[in-house]
């Protein structure tokens, strides 16, 4: 559904929770479509990070990958704003993404991403260690660089 | 979640992009998910035709295999109408449904096979070999009026 006028994804970071349903799909129009959620756990969100689910039941998100709420390597969304923790937030789940964090400048190239397994909010390239994970948010658009890479996000 | 489409994506071309946004999601009076997308190269893309991802910014797509923009082998999605760059560029492109005339570059594909684009054959597809092969779809198996274009439920 569209986003009601006066929200943008890119600067949207709530205390509330109360201006969309958790969980539910948003588009803006810019042929990119974003979800609900809350930010769960001490780490706050910032552009390009990888969310995982952080709950079976409930509509949260971690990017903590040590010590958080995190029930596995499971995409849930990319962040597109700053978010701080304990907040509500609309993550990329389709289109496009222009720098998607990748510290170790890992992927490459039509490279299927993954959460990073130790790296709070890194993605990883579907290779060696994660290839069992299996649970892939996009694909990498060109080599990484500068600890980022763009990424056609489709979870 | 995507917008309903009017235009019948299987005949609907365009010379400018007009009132779709590129990139964005729409849905057809069958259910087939279809995303708008500019196509770039020279290359001339027929119906069942897999295009390629053809730029890291935009939502620009291509046929072309060799010599043309593409990133890699990362499809983007299948035209099920003819697009000619150089004449109307901006056309609907299935991300998610049933196509059966995808050609490709193997011969018969046995149902349940995943596939990804070809290497080297504009616009075809091949066995996706391995996990970190970017798959179109699932094979449904041959279509029976002409065996070496494939039944595939797209899911891109």
């Amino acid at each position: 559904m569209p986003i009601p006028a006066g929200f943008n994804p890119a600067s949207y970071n709530s205390t509330t929770g109360t201006d969309f349903t958790l969980g539910a799909y948003y588009e803006p129009g810019d042929g990119n479509v974003y979800r609900y959620f809350k930010l769960v756990d001490a780490v706050n969100g910032t552009i390009g990070m990888v969310a995982e689910w952080a709950s079976a039941t409930a509509y949260n998100v971690t990017v903590d990958r040590a010590g958080g709420a995190s029930i596995g390597r499971i995409p849930a969304g990319v962040f597109v704003a700053a978010v701080t923790a304990g907040n509500y937030c609309l993550l990329l789940v389709r289109g496009r993404h222009a720098a998607v964090k990748d510290a170790a400048n890992a992927l490459t190239v039509g490279v299927k991403c993954v959460p990073h397994a130790t790296t709070d909010g890194d993605a990883a390239p579907i290779a060696g260690a994660y290839a069992t994970t299996l649970n892939p948010f996009g694909v990498c658009l060109a080599n990484a660089s500068g600890g980022t890479f763009p990424c056609e996000v489709r979870i | 979640m995507p917008t309903f489409l009017k235009d019948d994506p299987t005949t609907f071309v365009a010379r400018k992009q007009g009132k779709y946004r590129l990139g964005a999601f729409y849905v057809d009076v069958t259910g087939r998910v279809f995303r708008f997308f500019k196509t770039i190269d020279s290359v001339i893309v027929k119906p069942g035709w897999v295009v390629e991802w053809a730029s890291t910014t935009k939502n620009w797509v291509t046929a072309d295999r060799s010599g043309g923009t593409s990133l890699g082998r990362i499809p983007a999605g299948v035209a099920v109408v003819l697009v000619d760059p150089a004449v109307a560029p901006y056309a609907f492109y299935l991300v998610n449904g049933t196509v059966n005339n995808v050609p490709n570059d193997v011969g018969s594909i046995g149902a349940g096979i995943n596939l990804t684009t070809s290497a080297t054959v504009d616009g075809f597809a091949t066995t996706a070999a391995a996990y970190t092969d970017n798959a179109i779809g699932r094979n449904r198996g041959q279509n029976s009026g002409a065996l070496l274009l494939n039944v595939i439920d797209v899911d891109l």
